[in-house]
């Protein structure tokens, strides 16, 4: 008898049941289909040597954290975060080629290789063994489960945490009540024809998003906006952004004020650059024209603490590459979360206490090229307040040169 | 038309038919009279006080005397008055079943139209001009208020909706929700023209100051003025969000609303040296890697901006939906975020074949 042929259409419905299937029960058949556990040994004896150029740590604890950024325990607790999404939903792309599941811990390998080299999802499959479309697919889903998941990690402190950024920071740049540092930097993309629009053009001619984050002393994220077209000035996104709303409705940054030793109220505020309008509760440094002692003194414990800002985000956009490259025409809706969990990531380093290896943040400024914009904006409030801690620390450096 | 169905005429089986559908005794003349005298009553007097508060605002002894000359029989408008409380239940009843079967000018129009019989033969079975009515229906009606005018327009022109069941509801909300509605239109319209010139954007801001962190916004600019919309979601998905009479209402306590014109200007003042310049070259290797992603956003594009009508499918879905049934099909619309995508994926899948 000659073989049955199975016809094209009874193939696809096979493989529509299998889909169903595949939908219907959480877990796979795990006999059949073995997930890969030892994806990590896999991947580590074909990247570790394979590029003679590359820095790549001879240590593989070391070498783990080159490739992804963080710590195995941190690796195993972002997997913890979203293990339920990643399981729950197996799709058809999630098979390597040798038919294999997709482990939950190699798909946020794959998603954290894609977001931490900004390589091709070409390359990054290539390195572990999957097609660019997987990539592609695990990326984009560890990305919307993250960023359900991970919410805790980025939230705006709590009075009793916020005392304790606050004393961080007047021990570390003599700031009575700072509560943290505003930056904002460009993700700079390429758009299609028909979408091009000079909305998204920002002042050195790139087609970006702006990503505007305010840190605290660990640079941790506390607030961050995204999504804003580039040709916006960091002002104008700082007026459309909810802080600054709940800020000038006394909701945020609301706590105790703090009357100074020589005189003057500050109120809860935060420090941020020229680019940024000087209000009540947002402090910017004076014009570097003209600038008598106490200003100077005042400009140059401001910068250092503003810092901590720009280091931010010369440390995330080190670490999740992708944010350091141009993008190619990416989706403009899918972009804002790419971002947001990027900075979710660099938050849940901090939080678990993993050192950055020394090479990963970016060693210049995180927006190279970019002028920095001169906001005239002044309230006479912040005005005074500027003026009281510029005396301030005047006073006090006067008093330590006697001493 | 109420009045274009004789009941005898039109052949009795269908009236049989309704009437044992509905529970009503069949071909017994009685009934039939009782079912003639109810349209008859219906439709001669359309509402003899439509609006409980016309009473106070006109006067009583000439809306009554208007329609006494109508009806030419005052005691038979008495009777009729008596008998419509009388058959009100039944009226309402009927009237669904006729709604049902027969494009009707609207149980709800009864309440607050002040239309004639005459007006309602003319009312055409679309309303392509919702204004043509409001000449007509001044007709019987001394009481000549721009709400008179206003109202009938904008109820004949939502009685396309309002086929399946009778309302009462007062009419006053009734005109001044209506105002409101038109209020918007006109500010829509008016912030239309005010935006004339201004480029559009649509973005998606995440701020993780708001309880909800991701928001849809349409971002209006010239030169240095920005405007900030909210915008609805779904209506974008649906639409693609290339009208601006989508943008929702919540417009107006949106404090997004604002116009950020350039607040004490921005001056470039210094340059920034990185190190690290941008890479262009990086272009290669993200080309390759995004190919994918492009096609895919286009693909999406596709499915969102087919027109209405058509089923919001790529062609290469037809195969699918040969085979499948109409319930699949609807099953598939992209209604969330994931939907969409698993529908692009199974699309995706049937042009690699």
């Amino acid at each position: 008898m000659a073989p049955h042929k199975k016809s094209k259409k009874s193939k696809r419905e096979l493989k529509k049941l299998k889909k169903r299937k595949s939908i219907s029960t959480v877990v796979p058949p795990v006999e059949s289909k073995p997930t890969e556990s030892d994806w990590w040994d896999t991947f580590w004896r074909k990247n570790s040597s394979s590029t003679p150029g590359s820095l790549v740590p001879s240590d593989e604890a070391e070498g783990f954290k080159h490739f992804f950024r963080v710590s195995k325990n941190t690796f195993e607790y972002i997997c913890s975060l979203v293990r339920e999404d990643l399981i729950s939903r197996p799709p058809s792309g999630l098979i390597n080629i040798e038919g294999r599941l997709l482990s939950v811990e190699k798909q946020v390998a794959i998603a954290l290789r894609r977001l931490a080299s900004g390589e091709s999802q070409v390359s990054v499959g290539a390195s572990f063994g999957v097609g660019q479309s997987t990539v592609s697919q695990v990326t984009w889903r560890f990305i919307e489960a993250l960023e359900e998941r991970a919410k805790h990690h980025l939230k705006w402190p709590d009075s009793n945490r916020m005392e304790e950024v606050k004393s961080k920071f007047e021990v570390s740049f003599g700031m009575p009540n700072c509560c943290g540092a505003i930056d904002a930097t460009h993700i700079i993309m390429t758009l299609p024809a028909v979408q091009t629009s000079d909305d998204w053009c920002d002042p050195e001619n790139n087609y970006s998003m702006l990503l505007q984050g305010i840190v605290d002393h660990e640079m941790r994220f506390l607030d961050i906006v995204t999504g804003w077209p580039g040709g916006m000035t960091v002002s104008r996104v700082l007026k459309c952004t909810g802080f600054s709303k709940l800020c000038e409705g006394g909701e945020r940054l609301n706590g105790s004020v703090r009357t100074l030793p020589g005189g003057g109220d500050i109120r809860e505020f935060i420090v941020g650059g020229v680019g940024y309008p000087l209000l009540p509760w947002l402090i910017t440094p004076y014009d570097s024209n003209g600038l008598s002692a106490s200003m100077s003194t005042f400009n140059a414990l401001h910068e250092a603490a503003r810092l901590l800002a720009v280091r931010a985000f010369s440390r995330v956009k080190g670490s999740w590459r992708i944010l350091n490259k141009v993008m190619w025409r990416p989706d403009k809706r899918k972009l804002p979360s790419i971002i947001l969990v990027c900075c979710l990531l660099h938050n849940i380093v901090v939080d678990c206490g993993d050192n950055l290896l020394p090479d990963v943040a970016l060693s210049g400024h995180h927006d190279p090229g970019y002028g920095e914009e001169y906001c005239k904006q002044v309230d006479p409030l912040g005005r005074t307040m500027r003026d009281n801690l510029a005396k301030f620390f005047h006073q006090g450096k006067e008093k330590a040169v006697s001493k | 038309m109420l009045c274009s169905v004789p009941p005898g005429k039109s052949g009795s089986n269908w009236l049989d038919r309704l009437r044992s559908n509905k529970g009503f005794p069949t071909t017994s003349d009685d009934d039939q009279n009782n079912l003639d005298h109810f349209l008859l009553s219906h439709d001669q007097n359309p509402n003899p006080n439509p609006n409980p508060t016309e009473s106070t605002r006109s006067d009583s002894g000439s809306t009554q005397s208007d329609h006494d000359r109508l009806h030419r029989n005052s005691t038979h408008h008495q009777q009729q008055q008596q008998q419509q409380q009388q058959h009100k239940q039944m009226y309402s009843l009927m009237s669904n079943v006729l709604s049902e079967l027969f494009f009707m000018d609207g149980a709800d129009d009864d309440d607050h139209i002040q239309s004639s019989k005459l007006s309602r033969k003319k009312f055409p079975r679309k309303q392509t001009n919702p204004k043509f009515l409001t000449s007509t229906t001044t007709n019987n009606n001394n009481s000549t208020s721009p709400q008179y005018v206003t109202t009938p327009a904008t109820a004949s022109f939502d009685s396309n909706n309002s086929l399946k069941e009778v309302k009462e509801n007062n009419v006053e909300e009734e005109e001044e929700e209506e105002e409101k509605k038109m209020k918007l239109k006109n500010n829509k319209k008016k912030e239309k023209r005010e935006l004339v010139g201004y480029s559009r954007s649509e973005v998606t801001v995440i701020d993780t100051s708001f309880g909800v962190w991701k928001s849809e916004k349409v971002v209006y600019r010239r030169k240095n003025v920005w405007k900030v919309r909210n915008f609805g979601r779904k209506r974008k998905r649906m639409n693609g969000g290339c009208d601006d009479d989508d943008d929702n209402d919540d417009d107006n306590d949106d404090p997004d609303d604002d116009e950020y014109e350039n607040a004490g200007g921005v001056l470039k003042k210094m340059k920034v040296l990185g190190s690290e310049s941008i890479a262009a070259s990086n272009e290669g290797q993200n080309l390759q890697n995004d190919v994918r992603e492009e096609v895919y956003k286009e693909r999406t594009d596709d499915l969102v901006q087919v027109p209405k009508k058509r089923l919001p499918f790529p062609r290469s879905c037809g195969k699918s939906r040969k085979g499948g049934s109409s319930v699949i099909l609807i099953k598939g619309l992209p209604t969330g975020k994931k939907n969409g995508e698993k529908v692009y994926s199974k699309c995706h899948k049937d042009t690699q074949r």
